[in-house]
């Protein structure tokens, strides 16, 4: 078993080394069949890693302890589907997820432009090869899954961690990887399209879903991590500024200022420069962030052991920043736009602001993970950087950015006069000064970030949902009698990547709610209670009656039996806990959370009995938290829209790549 | 507007937000100064700063829990188990918390004990404790 798991990796390692040596020479000798024998050693590379990802999952799902890895990560008694989870939650295992998402993606490029793009695709194929051999080759030489236990195979596993015994672990990290992964295409492509002498926006256009969905991957993955945390980690918050959360955060922020900063150049072929720069930075920005989680360099509750694989991806961070530098600037002069901004009150400022404002929060992101190792060697002392840095970012540079989300999508491309400006913008800027307002008689003056993001939240909302109502308006006067909701659709259908990005921007703002929500106007309180002992928390009253046992499959649980009231009537009795496992060292916090429809959750932490019969409680009342969740809902409506194939604008897309094509350079 | 003006504001967002950075996690507070036990023990209660301590769990203290809410826990230097402090803390315990794991808490020395700041305690990674290859082998 171990022999064909091994081969294959090593064999996905020879055929993605050739494919890169193969795409290069055929991009250099512009030789098709050359291309055509890399395109086939990628599906093939694609093809072994299946082999050997099946043979891991295999080994797993049979208890093949004479696997290393298979024996410290799981069990016989470790419940489905968490056993098939532990195939990612080692350090090997999830660089083979990697792997196996990484020349899936390959293929599949591959495939999608067997007929099409030729001067591109060699290039692609060597960049993607590349990438493939780099990773195939840290799982066949620094860290395999299929590692031998040695010469006595155990009887029995050490067990599955027990917090990651969840079902949000089951795809929260595919779900990173697919989007960490997922931005190496439209790094090939961007660096493919200098090495083939364009610098136009051709690689933009064929890799716009290329981009959105690593994006909304990353953006979903921290979403379901968040959500982990919140049910499982027990202080009731769902992010921490942990340095693991950061790294995922970071080629986030750049790859949504890239999602912007594309929109210039496809319009007005502006940025060409910034965007090759920042689409090369986002991909940097997840190797360096998948350092960050399994070299050391960093403590976290979320990173794999210490090990010596940090220093390969230090190389390979510094191979892809050089190969890209070079790239770009041998082709500055290519890049140079025709084109000028020649207004700072226009769209085209907007957006640039909107990415120097991005490309500055994920700076000070990185710089709070970069800072407490570059002390420790610089200083002696390690000094780590804490919640309050990160925060005063976020509201320093999240409160502008949120201002501009309003701004950018209604201002006028080149130059806005002061009128338009006015008759933009009245109404959003009225609603946003009545909320907050509002929100001060209202007694959220307590935390003034707060009310100024929400205020800044009803600005965006009113400003997207005039532009909206807009557009519905010139839809009706052009068709008399069409009713609203049908001019809308109609509108939505019309152009659904700009109305799609609306929505996405609607969900942005339903978080930002939930974040405001929580951090700004949360109450926590932690006591200890007596059987029949009561407490009131924000209008509940919480009775605990006594602790009580529960048996599971492989764990046993301490729990506090708790009724909860409101106004005097018995609205519902909880039991939050702690598990101890009997495959696993450590405990797992058992939360109940109990959600209203007003986006507010009650939410109580069991954290511990005292003197036998007593209970020592976290208890939290979370206002709008919920949102959070709802916001991802929205998030995945709106992409959905914005990536929904639609048939007239692909012909022009076509068309448009059809005649940049043309004009490749000979 | 000019190239000139554009690059200028560029490198003004760039040069500003670099100084902001610098100077938060640096002088403004935003970064605190990670201390190990015997770091703390040479200064005794002298150090009346907060710190945040990195340390071993000796003792859990599960038993410990007061009618406040505190627990009593000890902890040790990483490498020399002989330097110790009783820790007085209240707040959520993280699901690794155990004997021997090294943990992060922030907190003062008063009278030879130290004081943790409610809901500080953090533990390292359960993936970080991977268990060596079975004994024997």
């Amino acid at each position: 078993m171990d022999l064909i798991g091994r081969g294959s990796l090593l064999l996905a390692f020879g055929l993605a080394v050739y494919a890169t040596a193969a795409g290069w020479m055929a991009g250099r000798r512009r030789d098709r069949r050359l291309l055509e024998s890399g395109r086939r050693a990628l599906l093939a590379a694609f093809a072994a890693v299946v082999v050997a990802s099946a043979v891991f999952m295999w080994a797993i799902q049979t208890h093949d302890y004479r696997f290393l890895v298979v024996w410290r990560s799981s069990s016989d008694t470790v419940p489905q589907p968490y056993l098939t989870s532990s195939f990612w939650t080692t350090q090997q295992g999830s660089l083979l997820l990697w792997l196996l998402v990484l020349t899936g993606l390959s293929a599949l490029v591959t495939w999608q432009n067997r007929r099409r793009n030729h001067d591109l695709m060699p290039w692609v194929v060597a960049i993607l090869g590349a990438a493939c051999a780099f990773f195939a080759f840290t799982i066949c030489f620094i860290a395999s899954p299929f590692e031998s236990v040695g010469a006595v195979v155990p009887t029995a596993g050490r067990g599955m961690v027990a917090s990651l015994q969840n079902p949000y672990n089951m795809i929260h990290p595919p779900m990173l990887y697919l989007g960490y992964v997922g931005f190496t295409v439209p790094f090939a492509f961007a660096m493919s399209a200098l090495l083939a002498g364009r610098a136009d926006e051709r690689w933009i256009q064929l890799t716009r879903r290329w981009t959105l969905v690593p994006w909304l991957a990353l953006g979903l993955g921290m979403l379901l991590g968040a959500k982990w945390a919140y049910e499982e980690i027990g202080w009731g918050g769902f992010w921490g500024w942990d340095p693991v959360e950061n790294a995922a955060l970071i080629p986030w922020l750049t790859g949504t200022a890239f999602l912007h900063s594309v929109i210039v150049q496809e319009k007005k072929g502006m940025l060409r420069v910034w965007n090759v720069s920042l689409v090369a930075l986002t991909y940097v920005l997840c190797i360096t962030g998948t350092f960050f989680t399994r070299s050391g360099f960093t403590s976290s509750i979320h990173t794999f052991a210490r090990s010596s694989i940090g220093w390969w991806f230090v190389a390979w961070i510094g191979i892809a920043a050089a190969f890209a530098i070079v790239v770009i600037s041998r082709n500055a002069h290519r890049l140079k736009s025709p084109h000028r901004i020649e207004s700072p009150v226009s769209r085209e400022a907007t957006f640039l602001f909107n990415n120097l404002l991005f490309v500055a929060l994920a700076f000070a992101v990185l710089w709070g993970i970069l800072f407490p190792p570059l002390s420790e060697a610089v200083g002696g002392h390690k000094i780590q950087t804490s919640t309050p840095y990160y925060n005063f970012f976020a509201v320093a540079i999240g409160l502008p950015l949120l201002m501009l989300m309003g701004i950018g999508p209604v201002i006028a491309w080149r130059r806005a006069s002061t009128r338009g400006v006015i008759q933009a913008f009245r109404w959003p800027f009225l609603s946003a000064a009545a909320g907050i307002g509002v929100l001060l008689l209202a007694g959220f003056g307590s935390s003034v970030p707060g009310a100024i993001a929400l205020s800044l939240c009803l600005f965006v909302t009113v400003s997207i949902l005039l532009e909206i109502a807009r557009g519905a308006a010139a839809r009706r006067r052009l068709a008399p009698g069409t009713s609203w909701p049908a001019a809308t659709t109609q509108l939505v259908a019309r152009n659904r990547r700009r109305y799609g990005g609306y929505v996405v921007h609607l969900a942005i703002v339903i978080g930002i709610v939930a974040i405001v929500g929580t951090s700004a106007y949360a109450t926590v309180r932690q006591p200890v209670l007596e059987p029949g002992q009561s407490f009131k928390i924000g209008g509940y009253t919480l009775t605990f009656v006594r602790l009580t046992t529960e048996r599971g499959p492989n764990w046993n649980s301490t729990n506090a039996l708790i009724e909860v009231r409101r106004g005097g009537k018995l609205i519902d009795t909880v039991r939050p806990g702690k598990r101890s496992y009997t495959d696993a060292p450590e405990s797992s916090q058992e939360v109940s959370i109990r959600p209203t429809w007003t986006g507010e959750d009650l939410y109580i932490a069991f954290n511990g009995a005292v003197r036998g019969t007593g209970v020592n409680l976290k208890v939290l009342v979370n206002p709008l938290v919920n949102l959070l969740w709802l916001a991802g809902l929205v998030l995945i409506a709106g992409f959905g829209i914005a990536i929904w194939p639609d048939a007239r604008v692909a012909a022009r897309v076509a068309r448009r790549t059809d005649e940049l094509a043309r004009t490749a350079a000979p | 507007m000019r190239g000139s003006s554009l690059r200028l504001i560029v490198a003004l967002g760039i040069a500003s937000t670099l100084a902001a950075v610098l100077l938060y996690s640096t002088v403004l507070g935003g970064a605190v100064q990670v201390t190990r036990v015997s770091e703390l023990a040479r200064k005794g209660d002298a150090s009346t700063q907060v710190v945040r301590l990195a340390a071993a769990v000796i003792t859990d203290g599960d038993d410990s829990i007061t009618a406040t809410g505190e627990r009593r826990f000890v902890i040790a230097d990483t490498r020399d188990h002989s330097l110790r402090y009783t820790v007085i803390y209240r707040g959520s315990i993280p699901d690794n918390f155990a004997v021997g794991r090294d943990v992060i808490v922030d907190g003062r020395l008063e009278g030879g004990v130290f004081h943790a700041k409610t809901d500080s305690l953090s533990t390292k990674c359960p993936s970080k404790y991977a268990s060596s290859p079975p004994e024997g082998l």
